[in-house]
Parts: C-alpha cells; sequence; structure tokens
C-alpha cells in the first residue's frame, strides 16, 4: 500500500464504507481502485467514499472515480457515493462533471436517504436458464415493465434490445442470467448479466447476405446507450433508453 | 411457386422451426421460388434475418430464389435496419404491402 494514501473499509448496515484518508495521486490512484472495487465485489447495497480527509492535488486522478462508478454502474443497485468531500475536492468534481456518475453527499444521513430513494424507485428482476425460451420471458418482461411505468413508447426498442441481449447470453455465453430491468428519472435501462467473461463486441456482418453479426448492430441503432462491463464472475451488457427519445418504433 | 405465411414472433426459439418449413417449401423441382408472407408476423430480432438470410443462401445454391412480401410493423424495421430489404427481395413496396398480390 503506497503510504500517501489509506483506504479503510468499515461497514455499516449494509453500507460499504471505503474510508479514504492521504492524497490521491498516479502513484495511489491504482490503491483505491482496487479497494473501491474489492467493496463492489461484495455487492453492498451502496459504496460510500468517505472523502472527508482525502486531498487531490490534480485533477486528472479524479477519473479513477468515474471508473469505479462505471464499474459499479454495470450491475444496477451498487451506486457510488462519494460523501463529505472537502471544498476544493467538492468543487474538482464539479468541475469534471464526477457528479454525473457519482452522487456526491454531505454526509452519511444524507448518503443513507439516497440508498433508500434508491431501493424504492421501479425495478424488477428476474433468473433465466439458457435456453431459447429465456429470450421471449425477458421480452415479456420487459414489455410488462413499460405497460406498468406508462413508458409504452419505449416498449418496441426494449422488447427487441432485450431480445437480442438475451440471445447473446444464451448462444454466447450458454450460462444462467440474471435479468434487471428499471427506471431511474427519465431512463429505462435493461441490463443482462451472464457467467462467461468473454465481452461482448459490436463486430457486424461478414457481407451483406451473411446470416450472423446482426443482433448488436440493432442494439447499437436503437439503445440510447449501451456496453457491456465486466464483473467478478462474468460480465453484464446493457442497454438504456431516454424516456423523451424513442429512435424506434 | 410457393408462398409460406409466418405468424406470431420470430426468434431464437422459433427459428429452426421456420427454417424446417421453408426447407419444405423449397424441395422438389417444380419449386423454383419461395415467397415468405409476413403479415402476421408480429415480433421478429436479428435471428429472424439471420434465419431469412440462411435460407436464401441455401434456395440460390439449388439455383432458386426467394422473396419477403407484406413485412409490416417492427419486423419491417427490423429489416429495414439491418439492410436487408433488398438482399431479401422485399422491395420497398411489397414491404409495406402496397403492391405485389403474388
Amino acid at each position: 500500500m503506497p503510504a500517501e494514501l489509506a483506504c479503510q473499509r468499515l461497514d455499516e448496515d449494509g453500507l460499504a464504507v471505503l474510508r479514504v484518508v492521504g492524497s490521491l495521486t498516479l502513484a495511489t490512484a491504482p490503491h483505491l481502485r482496487t479497494s473501491a472495487l474489492k467493496c463492489l465485489a461484495d455487492q453492498p447495497d451502496a459504496v460510500v467514499v468517505d472523502a472527508t480527509r482525502l486531498s487531490v492535488p490534480d485533477d486528472i486522478h479524479l477519473t479513477v472515480l468515474i471508473a469505479a462508478a462505471r464499474h459499479a454502474a454495470a450491475w444496477p443497485g451498487v451506486p457510488l457515493i462519494v460523501c463529505a468531500p472537502p471544498p476544493p475536492l467538492a468543487s474538482a468534481l464539479a468541475r469534471l462533471g464526477v457528479d454525473r456518475y457519482i452522487e456526491i453527499v454531505r454526509d452519511f444521513s444524507e448518503a443513507r436517504a439516497h440508498v433508500k430513494a434508491r431501493e424504492l424507485a421501479p425495478h424488477i428482476r428476474a433468473k433465466f436458464a439458457a435456453t431459447a425460451g429465456a429470450v421471449a420471458g425477458a421480452r415479456r418482461l420487459v414489455v410488462d415493465a413499460c405497460t406498468g411505468w406508462r413508458l409504452d413508447h419505449l416498449t418496441s426498442s426494449a422488447r427487441l434490445v432485450m431480445s437480442e441481449l438475451v440471445t447473446n447470453a444464451v448462444v454466447h455465453a450458454g450460462t444462467p442470467m440474471d435479468v434487471d430491468v428499471h427506471r431511474r428519472g427519465r431512463y429505462l435501462h435493461i441490463a443482462v448479466r451472464d457467467f462467461d467473461p468473454h465481452p461482448a463486441r459490436l463486430v457486424g456482418p461478414k457481407s451483406e447476405t451473411a446470416p450472423g453479426g446482426r443482433g448488436l448492430l440493432l442494439v447499437d441503432t436503437i439503445a440510447t446507450a449501451w456496453g457491456c462491463t465486466p464483473t467478478v464472475d462474468g460480465k453484464v451488457t446493457w442497454a438504456s433508453f431516454t424516456s423523451r427519445i424513442s429512435r424506434f418504433g | 411457386m410457393a408462398v409460406v405465411s409466418v405468424r406470431g414472433e420470430l426468434d431464437l426459439s422459433t427459428r429452426e422451426l421456420l427454417l424446417r418449413v421453408l426447407t419444405d417449401a423449397l424441395r422438389g423441382d417444380v419449386v423454383d421460388r419461395v415467397e415468405i408472407d409476413l403479415a402476421e408476423l408480429e415480433f421478429m430480432d436479428a435471428c429472424g434475418v439471420s434465419a431469412f438470410l440462411s435460407f436464401r443462401g441455401q434456395a440460390e445454391a439449388e439455383g432458386k430464389t426467394i422473396a419477403l412480401r407484406q413485412a409490416t410493423g417492427l419486423p419491417l424495421r427490423v429489416l429495414a435496419m439491418t439492410g436487408v430489404l433488398g438482399v431479401l427481395g422485399a422491395k420497398a413496396d411489397d414491404a409495406t404491402g402496397q403492391g405485389h398480390a403474388g
């Protein structure tokens, strides 16, 4: 462990609290990253970085927090929260737009309130075996979610993208999968977690008439955003849709 | 010419069945063309596109032709977005169901 930065883990009430003391630099950033990922691997309700005694001499090293937040976002349910940053750090986080990826709160009670609000957000999860029937099952799940949450204008897009993501999990990963659908603000997120580490890649068809390679092409065309993120035991392929714009249907 | 009508949802779990039926329709010396009517196809994903392209290749190897007709709604948009309307013989007119009485 680099001497200038100490990461101490103190868990409470299902939250993984990471107290970070010292200076975040090029040399110490990997240590913070590893510590944050270790916390995430346990799937707590949230990872709270206690930044009370953290200093960041150079803005550039804050990207380690963005990277960790992206990793956390891959499997919905584990937000990364930065708690009580000193004023210079708080302004640096705002300057870099880090607050778009990470919730920044003043104290622990605000962090807990944030986690609570998140738990109450509309959320559906289901497990499927790696069978061809999983594809239609997951489609029904997202269609029901869109209907229930009054996102009818997103139904076609979400249904088709879900079909592609689950087909890939069945055909390429061949492992059981967890499917997650949730709404946050004006976004609908769908995510399919499998237990095969090989990432989903957009390759495209080999020729105009070659049968394969169009699934992720459709996902890329239709979803507002999509991606594939590794987890400790596999990967999560996800897509999101804004509820204001429908690019399909 | 043979015509095969497809109804319901075309995905990973139904593509093999579709391909079996299409292959049967293509069999025999008298059939030189198979048209696939999608008027009642409610859903299809990239598996469907892949099935139609596989079938196209199979027909071509036997010197035969295939064409999609009457695609509408979501299936039509999937065919358009994947850029296969042309190679699958679904002209814009056919696809919108305005032409081609077949």
